[in-house]
């Protein structure tokens, strides 16, 4: 007789939150601890120095020694003896497990517990300028005693890239500490330590506190998802409100990869009067490079291999969320409806603002748009912060192999970085030397431009790509704007990228 | 190098099969975003100016509503 599977996860369906903890059944216990943020932890925006919060916050209270607190909690290091992988390292909060000396509301771990050991040793740190202190904080987050290689750390270019990781199951404190750690000391540039004060000082430690207060309270990895991404309650729940599917959790949800649309005239504006021209010239010149994109002709853009810019990409339909992502404010006040508790508010515009390739220039746009991004936020801190800007590395400098590296991870900046390439050519007969960024394209072939052709035979009269509809033109049939966006799939399927993150919401 | 350095703890970030299981939800997700009658959503002809623009002088700081103004309530990008 054939047993029909059923998940775990849907077994404990009916529990609050049951779907978030698949494999609570196998610890044994039922888990209603709610958990909650303490007042002052996530959201406030006050002065307080990171280590300072890390000695009265949860962290001075999670225990001593990681290896002992491990085997009182139970917890297993060992193999599985049902599967050759490692169990999950976390405890369920609350369970009869933990112990008397368990605090509810916890979660430690070993991981967790070892960041706190370190946190109580450390000396009081002067929150210097960027980047010393950022060193001095990785040293004591980063979770040497527990992982020794941490595969996969990605070039973050945005500085709350760390929270978007907590999305990810079981490793968040690799995720978290890789970023402020290893990856700070090996990318930033000794010479942005003068530029890179002030609010993106603040943000960092705000974010990175933030983040670890997460992990530290007990938060459960799937609550930080934003729903409703993932998990059963896609299906199961979809045509619930956020609102509904929010009062069925008794865990806060944070949204790790929120966004807002920056006004360009009033944004640069507002960067004038902070940096000066230079700074609000500079973010409309690098804000200017898909016009200019769409305005090529397919040759043209083919020999800058700079791909076709994407159009109609703001609401417009719902007027009512266009305005939301335009206004923080409107956001803020919305939060409710979204069922959200805390949202980390990425940029849109600034995210191509880090690969301005003069690194002045960079500069004064990371800066002004950092402290005038912080002043639209200033007021709306119990609930949002926004992620700071870190200057590139790698933009403007001559490691050419760097750069290659990040055009491949970061798709968005792509087009913007090869352009070098084609630049270098002297002349009619000069190619470009064969380095690794010229193997990143293949070079477009008859079965390729064969593949462009039904979406040119979609407009009467389209010779070319140029012909198909341009942003700031009469937009064309949707049809065949959906068409258009379908086509680098079909015309580069044969590419392999390699971009990490690459999961299809950066597509959007 | 597991076999030279057998006690060597290794964590892959970004590599393990959630990945797949966000991605699936991504999927969905977009396709019912990026759809071909989704997509006539961020038709910019269907922006209802004359909303924006009261959302915005209730919402929005006194420069944004200025400059919302001086384009007839069109929020003109410039990017993708």
């Amino acid at each position: 007789m054939r047993r029909q599977w059923v998940s775990r996860a849907r077994q404990d369906q009916p529990e609050p939150g049951g779907a978030f903890f698949p494999n609570r059944g196998e610890r044994g216990g039922s888990d209603q601890t709610p958990v909650a943020f303490q007042e002052g932890e996530v959201g406030g925006r006050d002065e307080i120095s990171v280590i300072e919060r890390l000695d009265r916050g949860p962290a001075a209270r999670l225990p001593e020694q990681p290896g002992e607190d491990c085997a009182r909690l139970g917890v297993d290091d060992q193999r599985s003896p049902r599967s050759s992988s490692r169990r999950r390292r976390t405890v369920p909060v609350g369970t009869s497990r933990g112990g008397a000396g368990s605090e509810p509301g916890l979660r430690p771990s070993g991981a967790s517990a070892g960041l706190a050991a370190r946190a109580r040793q450390a000396p009081r740190l002067d929150l210097g300028p960027w980047p010393a202190w950022g060193h001095q904080l990785g040293d004591h987050l980063s979770p040497v005693g527990d992982l020794d290689v941490l595969a996969g750390a990605h070039q973050a270019h945005v500085l709350a890239e760390p929270i978007f990781q907590l999305s990810q199951p079981d490793l968040l404190h690799g995720a978290q500490c890789s970023f402020i750690g290893p990856h700070c000391q090996r990318s930033r540039p000794s010479g942005v330590d003068s530029v890179c004060s002030g609010p993106r000082h603040e943000t960092i430690a705000l974010v990175g506190w933030r983040a670890w207060t997460i992990l530290a309270s007990g938060a459960t990895t799937s609550g930080i998802n934003r729903l409703p991404r993932g998990g059963t309650h896609m299906s199961a729940d979809g045509h619930q409100t956020p609102a509904q599917i929010r009062s069925r959790l008794n865990h806060p949800v944070i949204d790790g990869d929120g966004h807002w649309v920056e006004f360009d005239p009033v944004f640069s504006e507002r960067m004038r009067k902070v940096g000066g021209d230079r700074a609000a010239d500079g973010f409309l010149a690098a804000m200017q490079t898909t016009r200019d994109a769409l305005s090529m002709s397919v040759a043209e853009r083919k020999r800058r291999r700079i791909a076709q810019p994407a159009f109609w990409s703001r609401q417009a339909e719902n007027t009512l969320d266009r305005a939301t992502a335009m206004m923080p404010r409107l956001l803020y006040e919305r939060l409710d409806e979204f069922g959200t508790d805390f949202a980390i508010i990425y940029p849109t515009a600034g995210l191509r603002v880090p690969r301005i390739s003069d690194d002045d220039t960079r500069r004064a746009v990371v800066r002004a748009h950092n402290i005038v991004t912080a002043d639209y936020f200033r007021d709306l801190g119990d609930r949002m912060t926004p992620a700071a800007i870190i200057p590139d590395a790698h933009a403007g400098r001559g490691d050419r192999r760097a750069r290659v590296r990040d055009a491949r991870s970061w798709g968005e900046g792509g087009h913007v970085r090869q352009r070098h390439v084609a630049a270098r050519r002297r002349g009619p007969g000069d190619r470009p030397r064969c380095d690794a960024s010229r193997r990143l394209v293949r070079r477009a072939g008859p079965r390729q431009r064969l593949r462009l052709r039904p979406g040119l035979g979609e407009v009467p009269g389209a010779r070319h790509r140029a012909d198909l509809p341009q942003r700031g033109q009469q937009p064309g049939p949707a049809p065949v704007a959906d068409q258009l966006r379908l086509q680098p799939h079909r015309s580069f399927r044969r590419r392999r990228p390699r971009g990490l993150q690459g999961a299809s919401s950066w597509a959007a | 190098m597991t076999r030279r350095f057998p006690a060597l703890r290794f964590a892959f970030l970004e590599g393990g099969v959630g990945w797949a299981c966000q991605m699936f939800g991504d999927l969905i997700e977009h396709w019912e975003r990026r759809n071909a009658k989704a997509l006539e959503r961020m038709d910019p002809r269907k922006l209802d100016r004359a909303l924006l623009m009261s959302l915005v002088e209730k919402h929005g700081d006194p420069d944004l509503v200025a400059a919302l103004q001086a384009r007839d309530g069109h929020p003109t990008t410039t990017r993708a």
